[in-house]
């Protein structure tokens, strides 16, 4: 990157990081405070008012239920932000420590740890997720398991890289010679050191996360029934696209936005990281 | 459309009178004449406010008053949208709307049971009862062959019937026969006669072997389960070709014994795996017509272009079933205030489209003909859901499977305004019909549970399994010795007085007991293009029979 690109870029990313932020923060207080700020009660039903289309008495229209689309897409923004963000976190506590593990330690512990994040990436996550489900019941808990679950290869594969390029360094070699013990080494040394990569994979993951959580509420593994969630909301009413399409694409562009606030943090967070790298 | 409880029960007692119906003299044999032939007049009346008029069916969209007029064009290919069957189409053991429509494009009934639950003659010309309705006689139309050229005899009736008796054939009509004809019941009394020697007296016997028991198709005696690779039937159509993933293709049967029937040249049954490709594929042009259209979907389309919705009364319902015998729906009162709490008008416009009949909280359906009238319809009351639960919280997990889910949804919204917390258990249809049928299987042992019911012929195919003392799908185990014996009598009555008065006695013990909340009947709807052919018409159960549609002139 030559010195004059240098500023745009930083710009650029500054301008992206603030942008992607506004609309996760916007979505994170409508999620907080949805009940002081819907019109109606989402779940209120109301056969007058089936598939009225957007207007003043109902800004995004009604549904087949006569529910009002506008309150029940700002209600649904709560357990999409509850889920993803919890199972990114788990993801990535879990992946992290398992990549700095494999790549620290090396040999035969990387061999069989990275053998079974192998055979874990290869089993289909959809199949893996249905099975869960039906073992183990539709719940908040298990949806978060399941797509933590599903991440922790992917966070594991590039913390271990960083790991395996950072442990050839000098000053992990120093504190080697320091006597450092391998775990002490790995946290105090080497997990400072690929923070980043941890840090651009959160967020790289949070928006795979919201896909992952919508695409479970879609085929109805996710929330229970009646849920203002996105996902379950755009499965229950694509039947009626073409008589009421507002009720489909309120809670899809919904979802469209928040992946893409996420999307333009990450790209920046990432970006200044290669930055600052070179 | 699931394959769904149906009847029946213990011997009734013997009945004396005898009476023969024949098509000679009643070309369109309905329930009216029927049972007008056993001497009951006030039935009449009944039936008035239940036939064919306004009451059952209408009809929107398109003018087409002037074109039904007109004689029948004859020619052309009617392409129908229907969802792919499930399973194989195998006439015996068919349950799903799209086989069923298939088969009877191909193959007929005894008796056709048309749209507004009037019998009439197809392959049986004639039938009678015999000793008070223990033993049924059917005469068959001559001159009908199979579509080979095999004719029509009693032996392959015989046949037909045999293998729906047994038990080794999963015939899928077996709970239908269930107590009333067991498997050597049928004899053949000459070349042209049938006769039927039941467990028990049963007047409705005749719809037990109409298209209100859809496997009853008469097939060759050597069929052999092999229906879409060896189709032969003496229908109206035959099938050229049958591929599981895309549809089917019917040409015209020469053979057919009705004269100048059918008046298409052929008919094209495309699948949709999907309701809203089916309707656009209407919309489009791509078919003329649905066989099972959605009435949200297509209601909308009423009067666009020359889009036509018939919709008509149907004896389908959501049972909303409790157990009598646990907590907290052993007390009647609980039960009551469940009832008084649903606004019945809303579920009927947020469920069906608001194309239903408001149902009572008994198993008569308006278009059943003892439906009694004098049973006050029940109403949203808050004021007595108050009184009856006395101050006392109600809470209850509502189990289901998804096709009940909106109605779920409506429920548990109502109730809670009135107060009554309800908690949703979704199963997955297999689930919910799986397990132990005799100790744990949701649908039947859960506190409360929503179980839908395809339209029935009559309303012992409700009243004996669902809610009598023992009865095979009593979910509610609700147990009332004075229904029993009403629900008995009423399968023995002979004139339509007593069945009439019967019906009375059963739906008053269900609408005060509420063992089982029917809060609406559903109706059905088909939609077609007007533009292009007339004669297609909803059915309640959605059945098909294409051989009077024709071109638009």
């Amino acid at each position: 990157m030559t010195a004059i690109a240098l500023p745009y870029a930083r710009r650029r990313h500054g301008a992206a990081l603030g942008i992607g932020a506004a609309i996760i923060v916007a979505w994170a207080v409508v999620a907080a405070f949805w009940p002081q700020l819907v019109p109606y009660e989402p779940d209120l039903l109301d056969p007058a008012s089936r598939f009225l289309p957007p207007g003043s008495a109902h800004w995004l229209g009604t549904d087949q239920f006569g529910r009002d689309t506008f309150s029940r897409l700002l209600a649904g923004s709560r357990p999409v932000l509850l889920v993803a963000p919890a199972a990114t976190a788990l993801a990535v506590v879990a992946g992290a420590l398992v990549g700095l593990a494999a790549g620290t330690y090396g040999g035969v512990v990387d061999e069989i740890v990275m053998r079974v994040l192998d055979a874990v990436v290869v089993f289909p996550s959809i199949i893996a997720t249905v099975l869960v489900v039906a073992l183990a019941g539709r719940s908040v808990t298990v949806m978060v398991l399941v797509i933590a679950a599903s991440f922790v290869p992917i966070v594991a594969r590039s913390v271990r890289a960083a790991t395996l390029v950072e442990r050839e360094k000098s000053y992990v070699e120093a504190a080697r010679l320091r006597g450092e013990r391998s775990w002490g080494l790995t946290v105090r040394e080497i997990l400072p050191n690929v923070s980043s990569t941890v840090i651009v994979e959160a967020t790289s993951r949070f928006g795979d996360a919201i896909f992952a959580a919508a695409t479970l509420s879609f085929l109805g593994l996710g929330q229970p029934p009646g849920s203002p969630d996105w996902g379950a909301s755009v499965s229950d009413n694509r039947l009626w696209l073409q008589l009421a399409p507002w009720t489909v694409l309120a809670p899809a562009l919904a979802i469209a936005s928040l992946v893409v606030g996420i999307a333009l943090v990450a790209d920046a967070l990432r970006g200044r990281w290669e930055a600052g790298r070179s | 459309m699931r394959e769904l409880p149906r009847p029946f029960d213990r011997p009734g007692p013997p009945v004396a009178a005898k009476h023969v119906i024949s098509a000679a003299a009643v070309p369109a044999m309905t329930r009216r004449t029927l049972l007008a032939g056993t001497g009951g007049g006030a039935l009449a009346l009944l039936l008035a406010a239940c036939g064919t008029g306004d009451g059952v069916a209408s009809q929107t969209g398109a003018d087409t008053t002037a074109k039904a007029s007109a004689p029948p064009r004859p020619g052309g290919t009617l392409r129908a949208g229907s969802p792919p069957p499930p399973t194989a189409v195998d006439p015996v053991t068919m349950y799903d709307g799209s086989a069923i429509a298939i088969v009877q494009l191909v193959a007929e009934y005894l008796i056709w049971l048309d749209r507004d639950f009037s019998l009439k003659p197809r392959l049986a010309e004639k039938w009678e009862s015999e000793e008070g309705g223990k033993r049924w006689a059917f005469t068959l139309r001559q001159g009908v062959t199979f579509s080979d050229g095999t004719p029509l005899d009693a032996e392959t009736v015989k046949a037909s019937f045999d293998r729906l008796l047994d038990p080794d054939s999963k015939s899928a009509a077996l709970s239908a026969f269930d107590t009333v004809l067991a498997k050597g019941g049928v004899s053949v009394r000459d070349a042209a006669t049938v006769v039927f020697t039941l467990e028990r007296a049963f007047s409705d016997f005749p719809y037990l072997v109409s298209a209100g028991n859809y496997n009853a198709v008469i097939l060759k005696k050597d069929y052999a389960g092999n229906f879409t690779k060896k189709p032969i039937g003496t229908g109206p159509f035959l099938l050229e070709s049958y591929d599981a993933a895309s549809g089917a293709t019917f040409t015209r049967n020469p053979k057919y014994w009705e004269p100048g029937k059918p008046y298409l040249d052929g008919v094209q049954i495309k699948f949709y795996a999907d309701d809203q490709a089916d309707l656009l594929a209407l919309q489009s042009g791509e078919i003329d017509a649905q066989i099972l259209s959605r009435p949200q979907l297509v209601g909308p389309l009423k009067g666009i272009g020359d889009i036509t919705v018939d919709q008509v009364q149907g004896t389908g319902l959501t049972a909303f079933t409790l157990r009598t015998d646990r907590a907290p729906f052993d007390r009647k009162e609980a039960r009551q205030a469940v009832a008084y709490a649903l606004d019945r008008p809303g579920v009927n416009a947020t469920v069906y489209d608001g194309i239903g009949a408001l149902g009572n909280d008994h198993l008569f359906a308006p278009l059943f003909p003892a439906a009694p009238g004098d049973v006050p319809q029940r109403a949203k009351d808050p004021a007595k859901v108050a009184e009856l639960l006395g101050g006392q919280p109600l809470s209850f997990t509502l189990t289901y499977d998804p096709p009940s889910k909106d109605y779920a949804l409506t429920v548990q919204n109502q109730l809670k305004q009135a107060g009554i917390q309800v908690e949703l258990e979704q199963r997955s249809s297999a689930d919910f019909y799986g397990g132990d049928q005799d100790k744990d299987t949701p649908w039947l042992f859960s506190t409360a549970n929503l179980v839908g019911w395809a339209g029935r012929a009559t309303p012992s195919q409700f009243v004996i399994p669902m809610v009598k003392g023992g009865g095979v799908w009593n979910g509610s185990k609700y147990a009332n010795s004075a229904l029993d014996a009403a629900a008995d009598a009423y399968d023995a009555a002979q004139t339509d007085d007593e069945r009439k008065a019967q019906a009375e006695i059963i739906a008053k013990a269900l609408h005060e007991d509420v063992p089982v909340i029917v809060s609406v009947w559903s109706g059905t709807v088909r939609a077609y293009n007007a533009g292009k052919f007339t004669g297609i018409q909803a059915h309640p159960s959605s059945y098909v029979d294409f051989s009077s549609v024709s071109q638009v002139v």
